[in-house]
């Protein structure tokens, strides 16, 4: 009997958070899976039927949904890519013998800490075509003559919220890889350059693999978010002009909050999980392999 | 051993409550109005709806709106306590909610069972819910001297495709043409006689569509209107109403699209021809609302603006130095004639209501009982708070009266605004297509014909669901 009570403890400690996890997550979730197979409309007040996988089925012959979901992946891996590697330039610098490093450690952190809305209302005026600080700035140093239309013309949309984003990115993946520098022995540094080793050798050869668990973990996390990102394209451009800016979170927010088809975007939250939910696995092996 | 006993304690305390927690989350009624529970007769939104909203011998009317200028909310508070003081059985009780949650949480409480008594709608809304069955008929309600001082616009909204009434119309906007004098007289046009059909329009908008430093680049168009977003939907709308399109019909107890007749593709084309074709109106619209073309045509970059009413007051006080230097007038005639974008918001009666008299007899009160503004009604004064109009001709005396001339053009369109669509479907159609696709048609990544074929077969198929 005491054995048991012994055993059980851990649990009843446990029952409050799982309860808290099973009512906030659990739930939603598995109500929003259930909810991908029936037809329910906010706007019709009719009992929802189930239609099996029709949803999936209309999504996947939907063009709007495909041109999301393949702008989504391919703007994850572009702002992957230029943000590790600039995230990885600044730790690298910062964890140098640089003048204001502290300050620069602070500064490094504040597109991290504005809020996502508030980013995106100060680069939709440093953005704007017609009075955008970006455009005067650009003019006055004789880059450009006339203005750019940032917003309004697709590439140009698409390429500046991509920065916007790989802006918001950096700070995160710097201060991450910055944590895992610091946690290098210096001494091995020092036996390397003691070899004749060159410092490109050295980030080669020692610092990136010494690195590569961080790097592995923070890709993965920083792919979630970015993957999906939301607020900073609904405030800047709401997925416009046309549809070159038009995510799959975008797309979903259209679903559910202004159609008030929520069976349908429901089934398009589950095809976005599902993506996600590779990184994911991959994420918590690494954690828990330790 | 006693540390033991302490946690288990402890454990057993933190899993009641979270239990009690998760007995709450069940419960609609958020956890600090538990005490309200425990006294239901004088919470009547608590109550079940089978049960009339009753406290006493009192009849409760829900009123559930979206009015958040705080000038209108007093003229509603105002409203219900004189009603209240007149009518010592009926308590009119407000729900204010936002325009963007308003139907999702109508329906919600509509699905609930406890519907709301009068509700306010904007075209949107009323269509979806009218295509529900949702409102009351009214037509035996409605004195029919009050349907003949209404304007054509506010006759059409608050009748429903069978050509009964279900509403009463309220507050609302025109839109019309914006036009920079100065650089009318620059251009060499007559500062005092704007464009007033599509034909001028080109006309004058390429003489004010001008290269002003030399530079090469157009720095000055003569035409805009914003685009951005839902504005996208509903200018091109304007567009096709001017042409004569009905865009979407009513036809035997079915809504049917009109998005492949002549009239849509004329409009359609006019549109982007305008940016595409006769170069007067930037690409750039795609990117603006109404404030970003505001914007423009105050400093200058359009000389013609097609905006809302209210943006009289924003041009003052954003180009103070323009003062005479622009006017306003009625927006070009298109080939079908006059149609400008204008149209009241309306109220209703729900007809799962339990008290639709006692509804009706506040609406009557706020329709017909003076105000404190001499000469107006209740509901007159609540159209005039934000300085927007009320669809009536005796309203429309007295706001040319009272407004800045330069809203005159505005309130006079009165006689020909017309009201959007109200098939059901348009509102889908618009949040999921309609915005990007004439983006791309404007932008010429999306031709005139191939945009309309595809707006139109998702309309179909919105339809046959």
């Amino acid at each position: 009997m005491y054995k048991f009570k012994s055993k059980a403890t851990p649990y009843f400690f446990l029952l409050p958070c799982a309860a808290l996890i099973f009512t906030i997550l659990i739930y939603p979730v598995t109500a929003g899976m259930i909810n991908s197979f029936y037809d329910e409309n906010l706007l019709m007040p009719m009992e929802p039927t189930f239609i099996g996988i029709s949803n999936y089925q209309s999504l996947l012959g939907n063009p709007m949904f495909l041109g999301a979901l393949w702008r989504s992946i391919i703007w994850t891996i572009t702002i992957q890519v230029f943000s590790l590697t600039i995230g990885l330039f600044f730790a690298l610098a910062l964890n140098g013998n640089i003048f204001w490093k502290k300050l620069l450690r602070c500064l490094v952190l504040i597109p991290w800490v504005i809020p996502n809305a508030i980013s995106g209302i100060i680069w939709r005026w440093f953005l704007d075509g017609s009075y955008g600080l970006l455009n005067y700035i650009l003019r006055s140093l004789g880059i450009i003559q006339h203005n750019l239309q940032w917003l309004s013309t697709e590439h140009l949309a698409a390429s500046a919220l991509v920065s916007v984003i790989i802006w918001r990115s950096i700070p995160f993946i710097t201060i991450t890889l910055l944590a895992g520098l610091q946690a290098i022995p210096m001494d091995i540094y020092e036996a390397a350059q003691v070899d004749g080793a060159s410092r490109l050798r050295i980030l080669m050869h020692m610092t990136l693999p010494l690195l590569s668990k961080i790097i592995i973990i923070t890709t993965i996390l920083t792919s979630i978010w970015n993957f999906n990102q939301f607020e900073i394209i609904q405030v800047i451009t709401r997925g416009g002009p046309g549809e070159a800016t038009l995510t799959l979170p975008v797309f979903i927010y259209r679903l559910f909050m202004q159609t008030f088809q929520t069976s349908i975007a429901s089934s398009a939250a589950v095809i976005m999980m599902i993506i996600l939910t590779i990184p994911t696995i991959v994420y918590v092996r690494k954690i828990l392999r330790g | 051993m006693k540390k033991r006993l302490v946690a288990l304690v402890v454990g057993a305390a933190m899993i009641t409550t979270g239990l009690l927690l998760g007995c709450t989350g069940n419960d609609t009624t958020p956890a600090g109005d538990d005490v309200v529970v425990e006294e239901p007769a004088e919470t009547p939104v608590e109550e079940p709806a089978e049960e009339p909203a009753i406290v006493g011998e009192e009849v409760v009317i829900n009123f559930f709106h979206m009015t958040w200028v705080p000038e209108m909310l007093e003229v509603v508070e105002e409203t219900i306590a004189v009603f209240e003081a007149e009518n010592p059985g009926i308590r009119v009780v407000e729900t204010r909610v936002s325009w963007t949650d308003a139907p999702s949480q109508l329906m919600a409480s509509i699905m609930g069972g406890s519907p709301p008594d009068i509700v306010m709608a904007n075209p949107s809304i009323l269509a979806q819910f009218r295509g529900l069955g949702a409102f009351a008929d009214l037509t035996d309600r409605i004195d029919p001297a009050f349907v003949d001082g209404l304007f054509p616009t506010a006759v059409q909204i608050m009748t429903n495709p069978y050509g009964r009434f279900d509403g009463k119309p309220q507050e609302g906007a025109n839109w019309a043409l914006f036009y920079r004098k100065d650089l009318f007289e620059e251009a060499g046009l007559d500062p005092n006689r704007p464009p007033t059909n599509w034909e001028e329009l080109v006309e004058m908008a390429e003489a004010l569509t001008v290269d002003t430093n030399g530079d090469g680049v157009v720095d000055q168009f003569g035409f805009g209107w914003p685009v951005a977003a839902e504005n996208a939907t509903d200018y091109w709308v304007n567009f096709m109403q001017m042409a004569g399109s009905p865009i979407t019909e009513f036809v035997d107890g079915n809504w049917v699209s009109r998005l492949d007749g002549p009239e849509a593709l004329q409009a359609t084309q006019f549109m982007v021809d305008l940016v595409q074709e006769y170069g007067v109106s930037p690409a750039s619209i795609v990117g603006w609302d109404w404030e970003g073309v505001t914007n423009a045509f105050v400093s200058g970059d359009v000389a013609m603006m097609h905006n809302g009413g209210w943006v009289v007051g924003v041009v003052q006080e954003r180009g103070p130095e323009l003062e005479g230097q622009w006017g306003t007038a009625w927006l070009p005639a298109g080939p079908a004639g006059y149609a400008f974008r204008g149209h009241p918001n309306t109220f209703h009666i729900l007809e799962a209501s339990n008290h639709q008299d006692e509804a009706w007899a506040f609406l009557e009160f706020f329709y017909n009982a003076p105000s404190q503004i001499p000469g107006l009604t209740f509901m007159d004064a609540f159209c005039a708070a934000p300085g927007g109009m009320m669809y009536t001709h005796d309203f429309l005396e007295w706001a040319i009266e009272n407004y800045d001339p330069l809203l005159t053009p505005f309130l006079e369109a009165a006689e020909y605004a017309v009201i959007p669509p109200m098939d059901p479907q348009w509102m889908n159609l618009s949040n999921m297509y309609v915005q990007s696709t004439v983006q791309e048609m404007l932008m010429g990544t999306v031709s005139v014909e191939d945009g309309l074929a595809r707006l139109h077969a998702a309309l179909l198929d919105m339809q046959a669901q």
